[in-house]
């Protein structure tokens, strides 16, 4: 896997030749200075940065006809993609249309940020593509470490930055073209960054799964991390088209919200558990897998306790009637969860932009409170397609 | 699945980038003395426009073996020429194949240009995070040291567009609508679906028997062949260590 010889030099010795050839700059890289890159890493900062789809413009999902009566064709179109600034106050957000600055003070109403994310990615924590070496039990429990360590490519998000807004507006289509066609158009905002409230990064990996030599695949394991608010919704303004490709005009009050979410799904784990593709029967059908936990005692001891010895305590909670054996010392890389709203502080579980509510059109809020799924951990999942040859 | 080939490609398009940099000053055939150059104004960088069509004519459609036009290929043909396929190590003779597949890619006037300091950046020291310039057992791998000062004093390649106003204005019906402004990159792609294939290792896969399902298509409502437009704001950086 040593194919990072190329890339290590490239962005030094491009930057360096951009620097020469039209030297603006007048700042040419010493030779010392290039034979310093090591070829660790890329990093890639992004500066007061958005990412703007056209509100016309769409990715689309489509479904294809089905011969079962209870099942009708169902398409989802995306449209209006965007990643802009997080900013807050009066004038910081823009509908879709583009128009009716709007106070984002007011939670998350605009679906658009007025300006870009200027610490999308800050050059003092940017995204990283590295090759890189972990230790770690791989399928048949043997533990790899030095020389035995396998190279994972892997790009890793920024811990810290600003909060930056992402949006779509969608429109899901039934039935397109028969008798039952119908159609409900809907607004997605999130207003947060992709790591946790804590600091943990989106990280994405990619490798040669360490089993039987003949067995060996593509495997990837993904550290899927989000913190902020949410929010969707359907209602529209009166003056809104309502009509299917029309740029709709959402209300900015209504829909159901997530305040301070924090989210943290660790999927896979290095060199036991990895998602991979394999076919499914001779029809057409394919499966990704997230491959089930190996049955070793180092293996699954590794996953669930990491380094710590795998012990158990009882746990009584409030209701001293009830008890579980819960791990003593879990393995925190392995351990995911899901907070809706911030448990940091139980004053907090009922204010009123905190968890769970539903907004009226007339900005009446019903709080449903605060929810949170802890030691979250995939055993196994295997999603398997069903479209093709029925 | 191989991983060099990529690479190889990105070292090939950046070795033809330097070779277009560094050739085409030289139609004059003459050397500029070093005062000449120190004279010269407007040398900020370079600014490209890519196309990208994959079995696609220039208006983004698929396609569609007009020999007249100097097509060789029908996208709708019963054969559906037009399909990639991909197969994974350890994955013998299984192919998961795209069928129905077009696409255009264009990358309006990105700029390249060299940054010379990090820290005209103006990002958020606080955001520092020392462990992403540190090699396996911890060591750090940035050239002069791990530290803020440092990487503002690092140069960078960078890599933006220029900057739009993207603004909307609707219309009585769909390709009525107008999105302006949104000129940085146009992506356009059709996909019929995809389904697993059988074949041999060597030559792919053989059939084209199964049903393709999950469709996918990025495009406009300004026509059904208009690519999807977007803009984009800011600035990349990128730097190795």
């Amino acid at each position: 896997m040593n194919f990072f010889p190329y890339i290590k030099r490239l962005p030094i010795a491009l930057a360096g030749a951009l620097l020469i050839s039209h030297g603006h700059a007048l700042v040419a890289l010493e030779e010392e200075e290039m034979a310093d890159v090591s070829g660790a890493g890329i990093a890639i900062a992004l500066d007061d940065f958005s990412f703007s789809m056209a509100p016309t413009s769409y990715i689309e999902l489509t479904g294809t006809a089905t011969s079962l009566p209870q099942w009708r064709r169902g398409d989802a179109r995306y449209y209006g993609l965007t990643l802009s600034g997080g900013q807050t106050g009066a004038g910081t957000g823009l509908t879709f249309a583009r128009t009716n600055a709007c106070d984002q003070n007011q939670t998350i109403s605009c679906p658009i940020g007025a300006l870009g994310s200027k610490n999308f990615a800050a050059v003092y924590d940017p995204y990283v593509l590295r090759a890189f070496e972990y230790d770690g039990f791989n399928f048949q429990g043997t533990f790899l470490s030095g020389a035995t360590r396998p190279t994972v490519l892997e790009l890793i998000g920024p811990s810290n930055m600003d909060n930056w807004r992402w949006s779509f507006w969608g429109e899901i289509e039934v039935d397109r073209g028969g008798p039952n066609q119908a159609l409900l158009q809907s607004q997605t905002i999130i207003n947060g960054r992709n790591a946790t409230v804590d600091g943990k990064p989106t990280i994405l990996r990619i490798f040669r799964t360490q089993d039987t030599p003949a067995a060996s695949t593509l495997g990837i394991a993904y550290q899927s991390a989000l913190s902020g608010d949410f929010r969707f919704s359907v209602a529209q303004t009166a003056g809104s088209p309502n009509a299917r490709e029309m740029v709709p005009l959402f209300n900015q009050n209504e829909g159901v919200r997530f305040g301070n979410v924090d989210a943290f799904l660790p999927i896979g784990r290095l060199h036991s558990q990895a998602i991979t593709l394999d076919t499914s029967g001779p029809s057409g059908n394919f499966e990704v897998r997230l491959t089930p936990i190996p049955n070793i005692a180092a293996v699954y001891n590794d996953i669930y306790c990491g380094a710590a010895t795998c012990g158990t305590t009882t746990v009584t909670g409030i209701d001293t009637g009830n008890s579980l054996q819960a791990i003593t010392s879990p393995n925190p890389q392995t351990r995911g969860y899901i907070r809706w709203g911030d448990f940091s502080n139980p004053a907090n579980y009922t204010a009123a932009n905190n968890g769970i509510r539903f907004v009226s059109p007339s900005n009446i809020s019903t709080h449903i409170g605060v929810a949170r799924l802890e030691g979250v951990l995939i055993q196994s999942l295997t999603l398997t397609t069903l479209g093709a040859g029925i | 699945m191989k991983t060099k080939r990529p690479f190889v490609s990105v070292r090939h398009c950046l070795l033809l980038l330097c070779g277009v940099l560094f050739l085409a000053p030289t139609y004059a055939m003459q050397p500029m003395a070093d005062e000449e150059m120190s004279g010269l104004v407007g040398r900020e960088g370079v600014s490209l426009r890519l196309e990208l069509l994959i079995n696609a004519k220039a208006d983004g459609s698929p396609m569609n073996g007009d020999v007249g036009a100097g097509e060789q290929i029908d996208c709708g043909d019963a054969s559906d020429p037009c399909r990639f396929a991909m197969e994974f190590a350890g994955r013998d003779d299984k192919w998961i194949v795209f069928k129905g597949y077009s696409g255009i890619l264009r990358i309006n006037d990105i700029r390249l240009d060299a940054q010379a300091e990090l820290g005209a950046i103006g990002s958020n020291p606080a955001y520092f995070n020392i462990a992403k310039f540190q090699g396996i057992g911890g060591g750090c791998l940035l050239p002069g040291g791990c530290t803020v000062g440092n990487l503002d004093v690092s140069p960078a390649l960078r890599v933006s567009y220029p900057d739009t106003t993207p603004a909307f204005a609707t219309g009585a019906n769909p390709a009525a609508q107008v999105s302006s402004g949104f000129t940085s990159l146009e992506i356009g792609i059709i996909l019929d679906g995809i389904s697993v294939e059988f074949g041999n290792e060597s030559v792919g896969p053989v059939a084209n028997v199964n049903a393709p399902f999950l469709g996918l298509n990025v495009g406009d409502v300004a026509s059904a062949t208009a690519p999807a437009k977007i803009a984009i704001g800011g600035n990349a950086l990128i730097f190795g260590f």
